[in-house]
């Protein structure tokens, strides 16, 4: 890996350029793997493409921008006190924007933390939803028939289909 | 770029990941979403996920009333420190205690005081996934006292009931039978190793796929030797451990706990100071002594700052039975459950009454063998 660089460009699926700092980079599995295995001196102009879509990939560096001086020296109290704030601030996002495309960069980044913090933030959303609210940003269509309905309102009366 | 995305279809390991963090209340719920749903909250592997989940970060204590059998009034301490009471299934009337927690289930036993006297009728309950189930024993016959144990053993996947029959002549063990919930039947198991013994408590203690109680032989002085008795809930075997080096009586007083994911015994020290006590903490650890035994008691003490009997340590916390807070005087005596934090000391007043305590996890485990009832 050079040593010379600080910051490295990649694309994303859309194909905008972004910066992410080195230090933030190793946040991620296969970018740490990415930095080891590719030149990035000045004179290297080969530009990685990462397969997350522009909106996505701007969260999903800013948060990497924020863990990376934490993850690299270790924290005190106040300073993880002060992350888990900014965290919940950061996840005050909506679920059909963006939350879902969270989820899925951070699985594909191999990022532990942010992907943790998503799987959260999406349970703590559902759970104040109703089951169609929840089949709707799921994409899934209700596929019982009427008798196996029956049957689980049977066995667990309250439960609603709607 | 878009400015209106639409949400991506997630893969089932991320569904299973957000849904493994989910209450069971709304797990219940969620059933109702598609069959693929479904099958994914019921499926064995998702059960043990969120068993597993809720077990470190959602762990719950469970409070009965002391001594009051004819209804089973139930409240939760849950993992954010609030009381709430658990919604109850009326079952039968009359006589019933829960002998045994393990994973979310709970074991009830219910005594019918007819004459001639016969066993205990047994029920598995889930309370969180609201799921009942008797198990009746198959020794009707018996007229002498019975001692319950109930517990699981990863090594087996396997919950087990211990039936310990005890002679109503001389209280010692006659018979043993246990119960697999994966066949769905009694065995009939030796007794060789419990010849002579008395057991003692209300009913076995469950940790680390065992089940332990405290026993006694009278010897022919009149006095007692006690032992920690052990079943093995995979191998159905059981053994004969020591108890603390304690000069005292071990029938009354002693309490069962798990403290660092082992066996741990509580007493109440003998004090005389009645603004705070030392409560004596044993610890059962595995050993090379020199003396060849394999077990030994590790003795250790937690400050409360109220004198309190305890009953249970939970996380953090000794739960005990105290007579008078700090600073309180005057002769009326009012029977209260706290909390003593172990490391700050702080006292929390949780009940005014005295009510037994159960390690609790609300989780998804069936009452039956989904295997069995599935085929």
């Amino acid at each position: 890996m050079s040593s010379s660089v600080e910051a490295i460009t990649v694309l994303s699926s859309d194909g905008d350029e972004f910066k992410i700092t080195v230090s933030a980079a190793k946040l991620s599995k296969p970018l740490n793997w990415m930095l080891e295995d590719v030149c990035f001196s000045d004179d290297c102009d080969e530009v990685p493409t990462i397969e997350v879509n522009s909106k996505t990939l701007v969260k999903v560096i800013e948060y990497c921008e924020k863990h990376a001086p934490r993850a690299n020296s270790g924290a005190s109290d106040s300073d993880a006190e002060e992350l888990k704030k900014w965290d919940i601030e950061f996840m005050k996002m909506d679920v059909k924007d963006i939350l879902f495309h969270i989820l899925m960069a951070a699985n594909y980044l191999h990022m532990e933390g942010l992907y943790d913090l998503a799987c959260q933030t999406a349970a703590d959303l559902m759970k104040g939803m109703t089951v169609s609210q929840i089949r709707k940003i799921f994409h899934i269509k209700n596929d019982f028939s009427s008798e196996e309905q029956e049957q689980l309102r049977r066995q667990h009366p309250g439960c609603s289909f709607d | 770029m878009k400015s209106q995305q639409v949400a991506p279809f997630l893969p089932r390991e991320i569904i299973v990941d957000i849904l493994k963090l989910l209450p069971v209340k709304t797990l219940i719920r969620f059933q109702c979403v598609s069959k693929h749903w479904k099958n994914i909250i019921k499926s064995p592997s998702f059960i043990t996920d969120h068993l597993h989940h809720s077990s470190q970060h959602r762990p719950c204590l469970l409070f009965h009333e002391f001594l009051n059998y004819d209804c089973l009034e139930l409240y939760l301490l849950n993992f954010k420190m609030q009381v709430v009471e658990v919604q109850n299934i009326p079952l039968v009337e009359g006589g019933l205690w829960i002998v045994g927690s393990s994973n979310g289930l709970l074991c009830i036993r219910i005594d019918k005081y007819a004459k001639p006297i016969s066993p205990p009728v047994l029920f598995l309950w889930n309370p969180a996934f609201r799921d009942v189930r008797p198990v009746f024993p198959t020794f009707p016959d018996f007229d002498g006292d019975c001692q319950i144990g109930f517990g699981y053993s990863p090594i087996v996947n396997d919950y087990k009931i211990v039936g310990l029959y005890l002679s109503k002549y001389d209280y010692q063990v006659q018979v043993v039978e246990v119960y697999s919930l994966s066949k769905g039947s009694w065995r009939n198991i030796e007794v060789f190793d419990l010849g002579g013994l008395t057991i003692t408590g209300s009913a076995g203690f469950t940790v680390n796929g065992a089940i332990f109680w405290i026993g006694y032989k009278r010897d022919i002085g009149g006095g007692c030797e006690y032992a920690t008795v052990s079943f093995d809930i995979a191998n159905e075997e059981f053994s004969l451990m020591p108890v603390p080096d304690v000069d005292r009586d071990l029938t009354f007083g002693a309490n069962f706990t798990e403290f660092e994911q082992r066996l741990a015994i509580l007493f109440p020290t003998k004090i005389e100071n009645p603004e705070s006590c030392l409560i004596e903490l044993w610890m059962l650890e595995e050993c090379t002594c020199r003396s060849g035994e394999r077990w030994s008691w590790v003795k250790k003490y937690v400050f409360s700052p109220a004198y309190l009997h305890p009953i249970t340590i939970w996380r953090n916390e000794i739960v005990g039975i105290c007579h008078r807070l700090p600073g309180e005087e005057g002769p009326e005596i009012v029977e209260r459950i706290v909390l003593s934090n172990i490391t700050s000391t702080e006292l929390k007043v949780l009940f005014d009454r005295v009510y037994v305590a159960f390690n609790y996890v609300e989780s998804l485990v069936p009452v039956r063998n989904i295997h069995i009832e599935e085929s």
